[in-house]
């Protein structure tokens, strides 16, 4: 017998070797609460601009990159489109703000972003005048000022270069371009008057403001729905530590002080691993479903007698289940009780730490075995006042047409087998 | 009788795991009735130290830091087709995802890191003898994944040989064993119930091990691939 108290300390380790599988949780939290908490993250099917190779707002590139189809295709019907009605334009226009912005690293400016910039100027333009022939000659210039802003300032990272200071100028000349050009327009007329140079003109601000503050705006809703996932991160560290301190660091301190009593040690090890794999796996296990599925199954409903006892008596039972059938309520309750009511006995009268639970069950039976290596006893010699057996067990099992056999002598323990029929 | 052996024989073991206090609680628990030649963190020491010492049982911890302890199995078979050593999966618990892989790869059983002194003694002579160790929860698995008698889709396997389906199921008399050793029963303990020699209920262990490791049973993959394991 090596039962010493040295041995009895590797219980401890054995909960310090639920490490990988916590770290393995610990990942999968932080995994779920990422996709949780950032619809910015692009899904299979979701419209994105793209990040490499664009010259306005990647929406060429991107929609490219869908079809299977060059850029540069994309980018010249976009053009003709512009240029036929202006549809190509609101199309770009709206596939870029519906589109998320997957980077968030400022683009750095190039010869590209400029002539893209002159090119959109030239699209708006040319949209406007076939959308309105009527306006007149006058206006060429204002408007040309009012679409340069409008492209100018157009630019998927101007939140980011706002919240860094770098872009307030570029926003700033994009403003005053927006509405000199507006101004220049309404006093080229002359006649403010007429009604529709002034629509004109709101539309043209409200256009021209939207395009200027959307990018920003999506960037800070962006921005926000990263702090969320952070916020949520933190919550779940924090939920983690708190119930790590809750339960595994207050056994810990309880065991350093009562390290001289192995018993006591090993028994609130183990139930400390038990509660830890239980919150580590079975909270998992609820969130798949998985868990509810089969509640009121022999399966789930001996696990839960299992770990009663084991709460209620410092003591393991060591649970073995073996196939899949459903019970009737009646036997299953039935059981259930007399199972409880076996396991109890032994934990309380075996004067023994460890206990075997094996049921099985197949299309014609439930059965159930509940054995012990403790001290045993004579069941003829059972006193005719301890009616705990024959009504707990016997009884129980009898009631739904089962049958129980209990055999126990003082060298091996008791064994009960109780079984019914579905 | 094994527990004559268990006496006089001091089998020469390693032990493999990473946590120091763990190897040394193990060494203090079965140094009076076993020669402890090495103990190793990870896998590749574990390796090196297995080929230099070809211990009669390795202990070996199911999760190592860079790698399954099965990978320890699989490294010393690639060096050698002659190393006499036999593996003792050690797991923290017994949830068979654990296990499984480890007696894939070709462990002779395992237990679980609370197991007392007495026990493990008794499981390291069992497998020094080429013995197989099921808990209670790996002999629970085979009976779930092992059907007893040729089913309906068993005989539907086009083309296969007997010996092939043979390796799928277990006889009654195997799946007795498993029963019992599900409900807590030891090897001595089960011959004394079926009125059979402890020896032959060890060849009928050692019969259900194999099958375990060759079977290719769908339930075996299904079951890994329900628990993400390999």
């Amino acid at each position: 017998m090596c039962s010493s108290s040295g041995w009895r300390e590797t219980v401890v380790v054995s909960v310090a070797e639920a490490e990988p599988p916590l770290r393995k949780r610990l990942l999968k939290l932080a995994e779920q609460a990422g996709k949780r908490g950032n619809p910015s993250r692009p899904k299979p099917g979701q419209a994105t601009t793209s990040t490499s190779g664009r010259i306005v707002g990647g929406v060429a590139g991107l929609l490219a990159a869908r079809l299977g189809a060059s850029p540069l295709v994309v980018r010249v019907a976009f053009a003709i489109l512009g240029l036929a009605g202006g549809v190509g334009v609101v199309l770009y226009l709206g596939l870029w703000l519906v589109g998320p912005d997957p980077s968030r690293t400022p683009r750095p400016r190039t010869l590209r972003h400029d002539l893209g910039v002159v090119a959109a100027t030239a699209s708006i333009l040319a949209t406007t005048f076939i959308l309105m022939p009527t306006v007149p000659a006058a206006l060429i210039g204002p408007m040309g000022f009012v679409a340069f802003a409008l492209a100018f300032s157009a630019g998927p990272e101007i939140g980011a270069d706002l919240i860094s200071g770098r872009a307030f100028g570029r926003i700033v000349v994009g403003l005053v371009l927006m509405f000199g050009g507006l101004f220049a327009g309404v006093a080229a007329l002359g006649d403010i008057g007429q009604i529709w140079v002034i629509s004109a003109a709101i539309a043209a601000v409200t256009v021209g403001g939207g395009v200027v503050l959307a990018p920003w705006l999506r960037q800070l809703i962006d921005g926000a729905s990263l702090d969320r996932v952070e916020r949520i991160r933190a919550e779940e560290r924090s939920d983690i530590a708190a119930h790590l301190h809750d339960s595994v660091l207050q056994t810990l301190t309880l065991i350093q002080n009562r390290s001289d009593e192995s018993h006591v040690v090993s028994s609130i090890a183990y139930q400390q691993e038990r509660e830890l794999r239980r919150w580590l796996y079975e909270q998992s296990g609820s969130e798949d479903g998985t868990q509810s599925e089969d509640s009121g199954s022999l399966r789930t409903e001996l696990t839960r007698v299992a770990s009663a006892v084991e709460d209620d008596y410092l003591v393991v039972v060591d649970l073995v289940f073996v196939g899949e059938a459903q019970l009737s309520l009646v036997a299953l309750n039935a059981l259930i009780g007399a199972v409880r009511e076996a396991l109890i006995n032994a934990a309380k009268f075996a004067e023994t730490d460890t206990i075997s639970l094996y049921a099985e069950i197949d299309d014609e039976r439930a059965l159930a075995f509940v054995r012990d290596r403790g001290v045993g006893f004579d069941p003829d010699a059972v006193p005719d006042d301890r009616r705990g057996i024959a009504d707990s067990i016997v009884d129980r099992i009898e009631r739904v047409g089962g049958t129980t056999r209990i055999r126990s002598t003082p060298a091996t323990g008791t064994e009960v087998r109780m079984e019914v029929p579905l | 009788m094994t527990g004559d052996q268990n006496e006089k024989h001091r089998w020469r073991v390693v032990i493999v795991d990473d946590h120091a206090l763990f190897r040394q609680g193990i060494a203090a628990g079965i140094g009076s009735r076993m020669e402890i030649v090495g103990e190793a963190d990870d896998v590749a020491p574990a390796i090196e130290l297995i080929m230099a010492e070809a211990p009669d049982v390795v202990l070996l911890d199911v999760h190592l830091p860079s790698g399954l302890g099965g990978e320890v199995i699989a490294g010393v078979a690639a060096r050698t087709d002659t190393s006499p050593s036999r593996y003792l999966g050690l797991s923290v618990s017994d949830a068979p995802e654990d296990v499984l892989g480890l007696v894939r790869a070709g462990a002779r059983g395992y237990v679980v890191k609370r197991i007392d002194a007495t026990e493990l003694v008794d499981a390291i002579c069992q497998v020094a003898e080429g013995n197989a160790v099921f808990s209670p929860k790996l002999a629970g698995f085979v009976l779930d994944a092992f059907a007893a008698e040729p089913s309906a889709s068993a005989g539907a396997y086009e083309g296969e040989s007997d010996e092939q389906s043979d390796i799928d199921l277990l006889t009654p008399r195997e799946r007795e064993v498993m029963q019992h050793l599900a409900r807590g029963y030891t090897y001595k303990e089960i011959g004394l119930e079926l009125h059979i020699s402890a020896r032959t209920v060890e060849t009928h262990a050692s019969a259900v091990l194999r099958k375990l490791q060759l079977s290719n049973r769908h339930e075996l993959t299904h079951w890994a691939a329900r628990h993400r394991i390999v």
